[in-house]
């Protein structure tokens, strides 16, 4: 097994999966508080777009979708912020925008097939360049530095909006930045797990700690083991089958959950 | 009544001609009220009287759509020391999808975009402790929250806001469902933050031990729009006794079916 990462592409591909392991669940976990799981997803569709655009412009991939994410999630915060139902209806026209938008610019772009959305969609242990990691890490480090800062802000609108608002939070600003984070989340997560599966590895992983724990600060450090678990763990399965990263991690995490599910119980019974 | 001095001298809230109306529907119209410094305010009113949107308008999370209202001095809109104030909403905060503990529930209070860039984990702490000392619940801080029975919820909500150390508070039906074990030691934690001269304005439907510790009783009712009835010392009139009570008899608990009012 150490021989496998003693492949360049590889190490590459293990740094990538190490940020997205540690940095997805804690977003993640605010996700899961706010009954927002499925944001991720549709910040995923967005992004797509991004890569199709870049296929077309000839940037950067990561960059472009990370533009492109951002906007969405602005003008998601946006919308809501006006009315609930027009919030509702604005976030599946965005989400299908998002992907017909990058099935349509890959096909007009020259020389890009739909094996190179794959790549986006699925994840890919072969394509991940020296660049790629550097973006994927200053990106990581940025979502670490803003949770640090306003981490203990989003807790506390997670929990209760409206008495956030009495201690003097600014909530709509702070929904609007859960929403940032998770699409700068996602960027970060497309080229190992996919765009398709990305919001796996920010829900699953704390749908698993939190069967375990009884505290919110637990659910989030259980969260991000078992996001590092799945990560590393789904990429050395990839490359032993010669399968795309993403469905790997995928799995992983969702027997972790299975386990977790079943032992949670008797641990719970076990402590009261 | 007014109590102390400097900046607790300033009423809380002062509402002329308050009016809101929610989605094209009025719910209170021409409200006058002055809550004074260190008043204990019960608010009464049938189901629908606009009692809960009267707090929120209070807490600038529902705008008024005529009159105007003065937060500790200064026009709502403009208020910024909402920490000041703290809020005990009437539905639980237990339906939370991430378990949260007793303690970081409580410990949130502190929370607070003054405090982002030099966070005060002793202070928190300390406060949070001294909270739910308070309520009795300190045995049970590194519990689920949601493993607790309602009346402890509410006392942990009530803990909450005391560790926010704001001097007014406001609690919508801090006793709705709860046990005569926690009710009893909400009336002692309230009749304490009474005697330390904070301001509080309580939302309730009943009038048990809590509400005979009011020293302002204000009645809201009226067909379809809530206006103030009844302001002034306690007792309430008698002819506004039905405002008070017929119509929310199945959410009042009937062991303190009009307690206190059957000896006049």
């Amino acid at each position: 097994m150490t021989t496998i990462f003693s492949y360049d592409f590889m190490q590459r591909a293990l740094v990538a999966a190490v940020i997205i392991g540690f940095v997805a669940p804690l977003i993640g976990v605010f996700l899961v508080q706010r009954r927002l799981t499925l944001l991720g997803d549709g910040m995923g569709h967005v992004a797509l777009t991004g890569v199709g655009l870049s296929f077309l412009l000839g940037t950067a991939a990561i960059p472009t979708a990370l533009v492109l994410a951002v906007i969405g999630a602005i003008v998601i915060e946006v919308i809501r912020a006006r009315s609930r139902t027009a919030g509702d209806l604005a976030l599946a026209l965005v989400f299908y925008g998002g992907i017909a938008g990058g099935v349509f610019f890959t096909s007009l772009s020259s020389g890009r097939s739909s094996t190179a959305l794959n790549q986006y969609l699925f994840g890919s242990l072969s394509t991940v360049s020296s660049s790629d990691v550097i973006a994927l890490a200053v990106a990581g480090v940025l979502v670490l530095i803003t949770l640090a800062i306003f981490g203990r802000e989003l807790f506390a609108v997670s929990l209760d909006p409206d008495t956030a608002h009495t201690q003097g939070i600014a909530t709509t600003r702070i929904s609007t930045l859960l929403t940032v984070l998770a699409a700068v989340t996602v960027v970060i997560g497309m080229r190992t797990v996919g765009l398709l599966l990305v919001s796996a590895i920010m829900i699953v992983p704390v749908a698993a700690s939190q069967q375990l724990v009884r505290s919110f600060r637990g659910s989030a450090i259980g969260g991000v083991a078992v996001g590092l678990v799945a990560a590393v763990g789904g990429l050395i399965g990839s490359f032993q089958l010669d399968v795309p990263p993403g469905p790997m991690i995928v799995f992983v995490a969702l027997g972790v959950f299975l386990v977790a599910a079943v032992v949670g119980p008797l641990v719970r019974r076990q402590n009261a | 009544m007014t109590k102390g001095a400097g900046s607790d001298d300033l009423a809380p809230f002062v509402m002329r001609g308050g009016g809101v109306a929610i989605e094209g529907h009025q719910v209170l119209e021409n409200v006058d009220l002055t809550i004074a410094s260190g008043e204990f305010v019960a608010l009464l009113g049938e189901n629908g009287s606009g009692k809960t949107t009267l707090l929120r308008a209070f807490l600038g999370l529902t705008p008024l759509t005529s009159g105007s209202l003065q937060v500790l001095g200064q026009d709502v809109r403009r208020f910024g020391a909402w920490s000041q104030i703290a809020y005990v909403p009437q539905r639980l905060m237990a339906q939370t999808a991430v378990p949260v503990s007793v303690a970081e529930a409580v410990r949130a209070a502190r929370i607070s975009p003054l405090r982002r860039f030099r966070p005060d984990p002793s202070g928190a702490r300390a406060a949070t402790e001294t909270a739910l000392h308070q309520v009795g619940l300190w045995s049970r801080r590194h519990e689920r929250l949601d493993t607790l029975s309602g009346g402890q919820q509410r006392r942990v909500m009530v803990a909450r806001a005391l560790a926010t150390g704001a001097r007014t508070l406001l609690l919508d039906e801090p006793t709705a469902g709860v046990d005569a074990d926690s009710e009893l030691r909400m009336a002692d934690t309230l009749a304490d933050l009474h005697a330390d001269g904070c301001t509080i304005v309580l939302v309730t439907h009943d009038l048990g031990a809590i509400t005979e510790m009011a020293d302002h009783i204000v009645v809201l009712g009226g067909r379809g729009v809530g206006r103030v009835l009844y302001d002034g010392p306690p007792p309430p009139p008698r002819e506004l006794y039905d405002h008070v009570w017929h119509h929310s008899e199945d959410l009042a608990p009937s062991r303190n079916q009009r307690p206190g009012l059957v000896s006049e």
